[in-house]
């Protein structure tokens, strides 16, 4: 091979080499730097006035003056805003038109009796011919009413409309019932073609009526649509509303400007109507509510809300520390992530009491007392097997073992899971500590044993003290790990709804914790997008524990170190 | 006794007697204590085989469990157990994030160890890597990484394809053009090896470039995949990998680096032909159990592997959800174990029977390669 | 020798030529104002000395005396060691041996180098040999065979593993290793050779080759070795070099070095009164 292909092989090898390892050393970057960029915003964001409504009444806040000023101000603007769905929805400027079509029913009705004569002599003919003889009758006789309707359809809104459009049908059914015993009073017409005179006249304005419900119960469909998006936004109007609904989430709006956003623009700016489709489904669509509503009364309440947002919501910066510290409200929905915190701290902090004095033990007998014999070989094998033990079967032998074997809590609980995160940190523990008794060099032992110290002594006095910080240093890395684990604790401890339970319960009642819920929350919450920064907030916070308990370690090698060269 | 008056060096009965049951109770309090690792593993095999013994003592079901995927357990009517899908499932992952993160990994402990002057600042990364929970992982897979590889994936994708396949021909080029012009020729070719060299890098170009293309029209369905999977168990097993490599890469002698340089070989040459095969046992058992934290991994598989009953179709197919073994013991074990003692319950079990068998049998492979390797160490 | 740097520069030869150290015509390596630092520390001292082709030069010194660490630089080994670096002029045959733009490999397969202690790879004694032959590719079998067979044939190791060229090296004893390792060595045809104390690590038997072997080799190549042992070197040696703590103290041929030292140092080192 040429020197020169063999010189552009080794630079290939080295870019590769850099690349991989620039790869995997900024990994880490790359994992953290998402979540802490986001996670900070569970915390620390822009909120609106509903947050701080939401903290005092249900977190015992107390109102800044600030955020009272606040309160009042998006009070004025709401005032407005309800002021003009009010109006809309009474539409009392629409009375003059509809008395009109009332009118033009009787008119039309008392025209057609006038024609008795002619409608006789339809009545006679055959039933076929019959029928299609008094539709087109109808439909001359009623198209004065036809074009009232449609010019009252174009300037009505609101309910009224539409109630009056029910009231309209049943007149016309009993009119129509009247009208056809005038006709037919004292002839000698069969009860058949009565029938068919009084059905068939009226088919016309009824088919009519029919079409102007339906454009209006997609109209109806399309401003509730709306309006139910502008009360997701503000919250409910009055407080007999606010108290009737059961969910806390339909009780306040929204708290933070980022979701507040994404509702006006997804639930507000854009609508969706009930559609009759070609099949005869119905089915929902997805329409941009300006084009739908143009310039009518709904386009206005619109464009009110859009211009008056930052007025209605009164956005502002603030930090949210209780959310280290609040219990959850509503599916995490609102409030803090507390009992999952304490819920880590108490499965760690037992694991650790559990497991670190035994490890620590085990350590001891493997370094000072076991040598390297055939059983002390078994049993290191047996540490470095355990290790290897996927930690599914860690919580599969909790629940078969801890649970419904010896039965160390009926169900979940705290303590069943921390004994089995105690056991599978243990092999870590053992493995790091025995390091650590091995690295003290063998004249602290000869040492205290050559004045004359017992063995015990000498190892509780002399080599204990020396391993310390380091066997410390494995404690901690291991406690990180016991934090951080979630597949243990899904069949021993975790829940993923409550609050936090006392340190009494802990022998009998399962926690929320971080790694199981942050699981909950991004895989089985029903309202994914409204919980988006507890789920970023949870993992940094799960984030924080762990690397803190990490890097606490990685210093306190650092420090030994450096003690180690100093001597 | 004289010898007690005089404060002597042989004890009298009674101290030496105290001494002694007192030495012997201690050392057999700390033996126990050391016991409870074995005991824990004993107990796990045992009540674990307990429990899926009811499930393997039925041939039929055994049978059917390990050779079709129709997976219904909860079935009132015809309950199925077949859970080759799984199988295939775990399979599937396990291999993807093998073909990732063992070529990144011995790269990067390589670089680590023999190239890079930084290793002070990247060893702690790595670390801090190994540090990070799994459900963090399986957050980011399923929050982060899943809507991209969503809406971006065929782009990623044939930008990734296309780096390293371009690089990956311009070295290829070279190599099999120099042999090429070499050996078919029998050196008549020699002087154009440029021109050979040329033509194979820009047809390797252009090839990589065409499978780019079709790449970016790639359509992934769900972001959460088999390939999402494997990427995220890839970087989780990569710290493993890494610093294990690293420790086999170190035990190698200088004398052997030494030896290969003063006889003209390149460093790529000396790591390739010397270090590496010298480290290949230690390598090897690193590799083994960074595939085992794949293996027994639950939280990102459960999350980020879309849980599908299925075997993907094509069976290569990396952009379709798969199921692993940990992921339904997890997920289905919990509406299961109220009803202890049904079928779903007990299939579980055998489920993860065969999942700690698998792990058991990869570690003793990875402590007994392992152990040979420390002992050529020493 | 040409491609190790792309322009000659033929002053420098003349440069070391008129330094006062130089005796003779014929060198090889050549050292002027030679200094090594690791770190802050010096190592090697401003060191002027030449080797002639063909003959087998020896360094000797007590421990620490930098005497490794200069012939580690010959085929730049010390590139090696981090914070290692060099000031004045090492060539060879004209050429500066620190030249940016030098071409290390090729440099090492012209300066080959025996080590302390024995070094085979984890390979067949075959493989071994071949090593550096097959780094530029791969010849047809038989040459590659012809290769194996007269290294092995110098080196004195033939007769002994003609029959196992394809069991493990790590099989030979020490002593057997150590001419592998010269075998491996005179594979590529280097024109020097350096050899760390190669015999250190030996029984006296295995030496006893080893030291036949230099002089065989000698007048062949030029050979460069450090040893601790002032016999080995008065036996094997054409030319005697002494370092103390970095500096070279006296170099000349080794009968006149043995027998009439010019530097007291030199006569302390030699009868033992320190080292």
């Amino acid at each position: 091979m040429k020197d020169s292909t063999r010189k552009i092989l080794d630079s290939a090898f080295t870019a590769f080499s850099r690349v991989s390892l620039f790869i995997v050393g900024t990994a880490v970057i790359g994992f953290i730097l998402p979540i802490a960029l986001k996670g900070i915003g569970a915390f620390m964001f822009t909120a609106t006035v509903e947050h701080e409504k939401f903290l005092s009444e249900n977190l015992d806040y107390s109102l800044s003056k600030s955020d009272k000023e606040r309160i009042r101000k998006s009070d004025a603007a709401r005032q407005k805003l309800w002021e003009m769905i009010d109006s809309y929805e009474s539409s009392k400027d629409s009375s003059q038109p509809l008395e009109k079509i009332s009118d033009l029913r009787i008119s039309t009705f008392n025209k057609a009796i006038k024609d008795k004569d002619k409608l006789k002599s339809i009545l006679s003919q055959t039933p076929s011919k019959r029928a299609k003889l008094i539709k087109e009758y109808a439909e001359g006789a009623w198209r004065a009413y036809a074009d009232a309707l449609d010019d009252a359809e174009r300037g009505a809104s609101g309910f009224l409309f539409q109630k009056f459009i029910s009231e309209q049908e049943r007149k016309l059914e009993s009119d129509a019932e009247i009208f056809a015993e005038e006709i037919c009073k004292g002839a000698k017409i069969s009860r058949m073609a009565r029938n068919s005179l009084r059905r068939n006249f009226i088919t016309y304005p009824i088919s009519l009526l029919n079409a102007c419900r339906e454009r209006f119960a997609e109209k109806n469909s399309a401003y509730l649509s709306m309006k139910g998006g502008i009360i997701e936004l503000i919250g409910p109007r009055s407080l007999k509303e606010k108290e009737d609904m059961k969910l806390t989430r339909q009780k306040y709006g929204q708290t933070r400007l980022d979701i507040a956003q994404r509702v006006l623009s997804e639930d507000i700016a854009k609508i969706s109507i009930r559609k009759i489709s070609q099949g005869g489904i119905p089915i929902m669509d997805r329409v941009s509510s300006k084009e739908y509503f143009g310039n009518s009364v709904p386009g206005q309440i619109l464009e009110y809300v859009e211009k008056h947002f930052d007025e209605l919501l009164q956005p502002h910066f603030t930090i949210y520390p209780g959310f280290f510290t609040d219990n959850p409200i509503d599916a995490n929905i609102f409030g803090g992530i507390y009992p999952m915190i304490l819920g880590t701290f108490y499965l760690t902090v037992c694991a650790m009491i559990v497991a670190a004095p035994l490890g620590i033990a085990a350590a001891i007998y493997f370094s000072e007392y076991a040598g390297n014999g055939r059983i002390a070989n078994f049993l290191r094998m047996c540490v470095g097997t355990l290790a290897g033990v996927p930690s599914i079967v860690f919580g599969l032998f909790g629940l078969a073992f801890l649970i419904n074997t010896i039965k160390v809590s009926d169900g979940k609980s705290v303590f069943a899971g921390s004994l089995t995160l105690a056991l599978l940190i243990l092999p870590t523990i053992i493995r790091t500590c025995e390091e650590s008794l091995k690295a003290v060099p063998n004249s602290y032992r000869e040492g205290a044993l050559g004045l004359g110290a017992g063995k015990w002594r000498a190892i509780c006095g002399v080599i204990l003290p020396a391993a310390l910080p380091s066997m410390l240093t494995g404690i901690i890395i291991s406690m990180g790990r016991a934090a951080g684990e979630t597949a243990p604790i899904i069949f021993t401890a975790a829940t993923s709804a409550g609050l936090a339970i006392g340190l009494s319960d802990i022998f009998t009642q399962p926690t929320p914790a971080l790694p199981w819920n942050i699981y909950n929350i991004c895989s089985e919450h029903e309202m994914a997008e409204r919980v988006g920064h507890v789920q970023y907030g949870m993992a940094l916070t799960l984030i924080c524990i762990v690397l803190f308990l990490n890097l606490s370690a990685i210093f306190i090698r650092a420090k030994l170190q450096n003690a180690n060269k100093n001597k | 006794m004289e010898s007690g008056k005089k404060h002597s060096l042989i004890m009298g009965g009674g101290q030496n007697f105290m001494r002694e049951i007192s030495q012997r109770i201690g050392r057999g309090l700390l033996l126990s204590i050391t016991a409870i690792p074995t005991l824990a593993i004993i107990f796990m095999i045992f009540f674990i085989a307990k429990e899926a013994a009811p499930f393997f003592g039925n041939l039929s079901h055994t049978l059917e469990f390990f050779t079709s995927s129709n997976w219904a357990p909860s079935s009132q009517n015809s309950p199925h157990f077949g859970a080759l899908a799984i199988f295939y499932g775990t399979a599937m992952v396990t291999l993807g994030s093998c073909v990732i993160a063992i070529p990144l990994g011995i790269f990067a402990a390589v670089c680590l160890n023999e190239i890079s002057k930084k290793a002070a600042f990247f060893k702690p990364m790595v670390e801090l890597l190994a540090a990070i929970p799994s459900v963090v992982y399986g957050f980011f897979a399923i929050v982060i990484f899943a809507p991209i590889l969503q809406e971006e994936g065929g782009i990623l994708i044939a930008a990734a394809v296309f780096l390293l396949g371009t690089t990956a021909s311009i070295v290829i080029g070279i190599c099999a053009g120099e042999i090429f012009a070499e050996k078919a020729f029998k050196g008549y070719f020699a002087k154009r090896s440029l021109l050979i060299k040329a033509i194979m890098i820009l047809s390797g170009i252009f090839a990589t470039f065409e499978l780019s293309l079709s790449a970016a029209n790639l359509k992934i369905e769900s972001g959460t995949n088999a390939f999402n999977a494997s990427v995220i168990l890839a970087i989780m097993a990569l710290p493993t990998i890494v610093s294990l490599s690293q420790d086999a890469l170190q035990a190698v002698g200088r004398d052997m680096r030494e030896g290969s340089l003063a006889l003209g070989a390149t460093r790529a040459e000396t790591i390739i032909k010397v270090v590496l095969p010298c480290a290949k046992s230690g390598i090897a058992a690193a590799i083994i159990l960074g595939l085992m934290r794949v293996i027994g991994e639950t939280m990102v598989v459960w999350m980020a592997s879309g849980n599908a009953l299925k075997i993907p179709e094509p069976f290569f197919n990396f952009f379709e959800p798969v199921r692993t073994m940990t992921a339904t013991i997890a997920g289905e074990m919990g509406e299961a174990d109220q009803s202890t003692g049904s079928d779903r319950y007990h299939v579980l079990f055998a489920m993860s029977f065969c999942l700690l068998i698998g792990a058991l049998i990869m570690n003793a492979a990875g402590q007994f390669i392992g152990g040979s390797f420390r002992t050529i160490k020493k | 020798m040409t491609t190790l740097v792309q322009e000659r520069k033929n002053k420098h030869i003349q440069n070391v030529q008129n330094s006062p150290v130089m005796t003779s015509a014929d060198y090889v390596i050549t050292a002027r104002d030679f200094s090594v630092y690791y770190g802050e520390y010096k190592a090697v001292k401003d060191v002027n000395i030449a080797l002639n082709r063909g003959k087998v030069t020896s360094i000797i010194g007590p421990s620490g005396c930098g005497k490794s660490t200069f012939l580690r630089c010959i085929n730049r080994m010390n590139d090696l060691v981090p914070g290692c670096r060099t000031t004045g002029k090492l060539m060879m045959e004209g050429i500066d041996l620190y030249h940016k733009r030098l071409d290390v490999v090729e440099l090492r397969r012209k300066v080959g180098m025996v080590f302390q202690r024995p070094n085979p790879f984890p390979k067949s004694i075959y493989d071994n040999v071949a090593y550096g032959v097959r780094l530029k590719g791969r010849p047809p079998q038989t040459q590659l065979d012809g290769i194996v067979e007269t290294s092995l044939r110098r080196s004195g190791l033939w007769d002994e593993v003609k029959d196992r060229l394809k069991s493990s090296a790590l099989g030979l004893s020490g002593g057997q290793q150590q001419r592998l390792c010269i075998a491996r060595a005179l594979a590529i045809n280097p024109e020097v050779l350096l050899m760390d104390e190669p015999c250190s690590a030996l029984d006296p038997k295995s030496t006893a080759r080893i030291e036949d072997l230099i002089a065989e080799l000698s007048g062949e190549y030029t050979i460069a070795i450090v040893t601790h042992n002032m016999q080995q070197a008065a036996r094997v040696s054409d030319y005697t070099a002494f370092f103390y703590e970095g500096v070279l103290v006296e170099f000349g041929e080794t009968s006149k070095i043995f027998t009439n030292p010019k530097n007291e140092k030199t006569n302390d080192y030699i009868t033992g009164r320190f080292g």
